[in-house]
């Protein structure tokens, strides 16, 4: 106990010094995220503090803001407006300052600012016990240059506080965009995207309703490295170094479970009210290769096959299964039908494959439309 | 006649007198798009890319393009107490400007709102040396698209310089990718280019809008649709692009059917879910503000 009563003098120490600790000019990046107002700007502090506010120390998050926004704030030590735009707790809303992707538990007046910080402020909304509801989101993973036309893959995290301490968990359905083209994030908060075909450069940025948008890095698109050239002798190949701690890897030898959601078996729907969104889940320990279903339909001595490329039902003999069709590769899919399912009894089939090549076991209903 | 026979009757009457009028005020596809755009509007009078969420420049400026093909004016679509499209444009077109891209989509937007554009000089500092801008095959026919917007004709310098460098990216298939030569052929590139290339002075009946629309109505997939590259499967953005390309070099869409199928304005509209937004594809519904606001550019089949 007296080893943990030390650690914690010691700790108090080293935030009161690195709070009251006087610094040199710092360049910092200053993000403000609000709701009629969003920018990131970068500025060097002189020391000059916040006129008109003693308290607000030199070098302090309050005095980058000041610069951020050419004074185009309340100049409180408790932020109430940037930029014109007012968050009073008058609907448990208020500016919410972080620093580095976390949480700041110091005031902006007495936080005072490191070379490279990262200070955000956006509008926190308390939901009950005073918990926030709204998170930003942070881009992990971003290559510095990814290669023309070619797939890469960035990591989407939410940064959540209890305003004690912060921690980070995958952004599940966050849409990951470079302008042009987006991606959604999967279970594991991963979303893949391919770049554009040319060099030049793209801008990232995710986002998601009720979220905070992610800072919104640049990334160059270099070109494809030329191919070997097909004449002459081939270099020596490279040693081969074995690595020093190569663990057996873990096979995945786990099937995915598939499941439809929406739907009952043996349910019956009015022509008006039959199925037209097609949705289920799948769960498995890791990524998801693809989702695939298959659509059979009988309507009196009649049968016919849902064909995913034409969008149309062809007939096929009753003792015939449907052939299966993609749709994608998603752990929450879901498919639109081209219009309302006609009448006929139906048996619905989902499956799914795991990036280890597992199968799940078929999950099969069958509905009735009248 | 039994009382349920009677009852029958009488509403089958009823439906056939009322059917037409019924028809009559039934929303249409852009119609209920427009609704649903209205509705996802956020208080600053912005967008993000998703209904409720925290507004981008560009999904913004989307939307104002969009709203604005189909007849709706910006200055008019605002939430109760709200800004209006127009003042979040005109507040979001000078973010972020270190792009060509960024740009050219927000001097677009500020027309689509009425607004006069100040950035043309910012663009065309952005514009490189080869006349391209970024190098990259759509964000020149952005930067013509711009241009032309703002007023330039297909004689001015910056116009022709970079209608050239686009003519020049013409893959051997007749196809345009993002870079230029030698990337694989897409249909969002191509349809851009064949924009470009128009809106850049060059004659429909020229041969790089001919390779290209050949190109391109051959990518048509058996649903109807178009993909983003050839194998994939068609979405709801990619088509759009196809059905402007295609509207622009005087073609109509509604007779491109392969094999007697669908015509690309039938699958955009079949992609349409029932609030009124448009999923980017069957199994995906990424970015539904986004991808609403480009469908209602192809149902309007109005090129940039």
């Amino acid at each position: 106990m007296p080893h943990a009563f030390g650690r914690l003098v010691a700790g108090l120490l080293l935030a009161f010094v690195l709070v009251t600790a006087p610094a040199g000019a710092a360049t910092v990046t200053v993000r403000i995220e609000g709701n009629t107002v969003a920018g990131t700007t970068t500025v060097n502090t002189t020391g000059a503090g916040v006129p008109g506010n003693a308290a607000c120390k030199p070098h302090s998050a309050g005095e980058a803001l000041e610069l951020a926004t050419a004074g185009n704030w309340d100049r409180q030590m408790y932020v109430e407006t940037i930029h014109g735009e007012s968050h009073t707790y008058a609907e448990s809303d208020y500016w919410a300052f972080w620093v580095n992707g976390s949480y700041s538990t110091v005031g902006l007046c007495d936080y005072i600012v490191q070379p490279g910080d990262e200070l955000l402020f956006y509008p926190q909304v308390d939901g009950p016990g005073f918990q926030g509801t709204v998170w930003p989101l942070y881009l992990t993973g971003v290559p510095a240059a990814v290669t023309a036309g070619q797939p890469y893959t960035v990591t989407v995290i939410e940064r959540v506080s209890d305003g004690a301490s912060t921690t980070s968990a995958p952004a599940v359905g966050a849409t990951v965009s470079d302008g042009s083209t987006t991606a959604v994030t999967g279970p594991d908060g991963r979303a893949t995207l391919i770049a554009p075909s040319g060099p030049g450069t793209i801008r990232l940025v995710a986002t998601q309703a009720s979220r905070v948008n992610s800072p919104r890095p640049q990334v160059a698109v270099v070109a494809p490295a030329p191919a070997p050239a097909p004449e002459g002798p081939a270099p020596d190949p490279a040693p081969v170094v074995p690595s020093p701690v190569e663990s057996p890897a873990a096979v995945d030898t786990t099937p995915p479970v598939a499941t439809i959601s929406g739907l009952r078996n043996r349910q019956r729907f009015s022509r008006r009210r039959a199925p037209r969104e097609l949705r289920g889940t799948v769960a498995d320990e890791g990524a998801i290769a693809s989702v695939e279903l298959r659509l059979h339909r009988r309507h009196g001595r009649r049968c016919a096959a849902y064909d995913g490329a034409t969008e149309r039902f062809r007939r096929i003999s009753c003792r015939r299964e449907a052939r299966w069709f993609r749709v994608g590769s998603s752990a929450s899919w879901s498919y639109l039908l081209p219009r309302r399912l006609p009448s006929g009894l139906y048996q619905l089939q989902v499956r799914a494959t795991d990036a280890a090549g597992n199968r799940s076991a078929i999950h099969s209903l069958r509905f009735r439309v009248r | 006649m039994s009382a349920r026979r009677l009852v029958a009757l009488a509403l089958a009457v009823a439906g056939l007198l009322l059917g037409p009028a019924a028809a009559g005020t039934a929303a249409t596809p852009a119609q209920r798009a427009v609704a649903y755009l209205e509705r996802a509007q956020n208080g600053d009078g912005g967008y993000g890319f998703e209904p409720r969420s925290q507004t981008t420049p560009i999904a913004t400026h989307w939307v104002a393009i969009g709203l604005r093909a189909a007849g709706r004016d910006p200055a008019d679509v605002r939430q109760l107490g709200g800004d209006t499209l127009a003042e979040a444009v005109a507040r979001t077109a000078t973010a972020e400007l270190d792009d060509a891209s960024t740009t050219a989509r927000a001097i677009l937007a500020l027309r689509a709102t009425g607004g006069a554009s100040t950035l043309v000089p910012r663009l065309l500092e952005l514009q490189l040396p080869d006349g391209s801008f970024d190098g990259r095959v759509t964000t020149t026919a952005f930067g013509i698209f711009a241009l032309r917007a703002a007023g330039r004709a297909p004689g001015d310098d910056a116009m022709r310089r970079a209608t050239g460098w686009l003519a020049g990216q013409q893959n051997d298939d007749g196809g345009f990718s993002a870079a230029g030569r030698g990337g694989a052929s897409g249909v969002d590139d191509t349809a851009a280019a064949v924009q470009g290339l128009l809106r850049g002075g060059r004659g429909r009946g020229s041969a790089p809008v001919r390779r290209a629309l050949r190109w391109l109505v051959a990518r048509q997939r058996a649903d109807g649709g178009f993909p983003l590259l050839p194998g994939q499967a068609s979405n709801a953005q990619s088509t759009a692009w196809a059905i402007q390309a295609l509207a622009a070099a005087g073609r109509d869409p509604r007779r491109l059917r392969r094999r007697g199928g669908r015509d690309p304005i039938a699958f955009l509209r079949t992609l349409q879910a029932r609030d009124g937004s448009f999923r980017y594809s069957r199994s995906s519904v990424q970015t539904p503000v986004w991808v609403t606001a480009q469908a209602l550019l192809g149902l309007a089949r109005r090129p940039f």
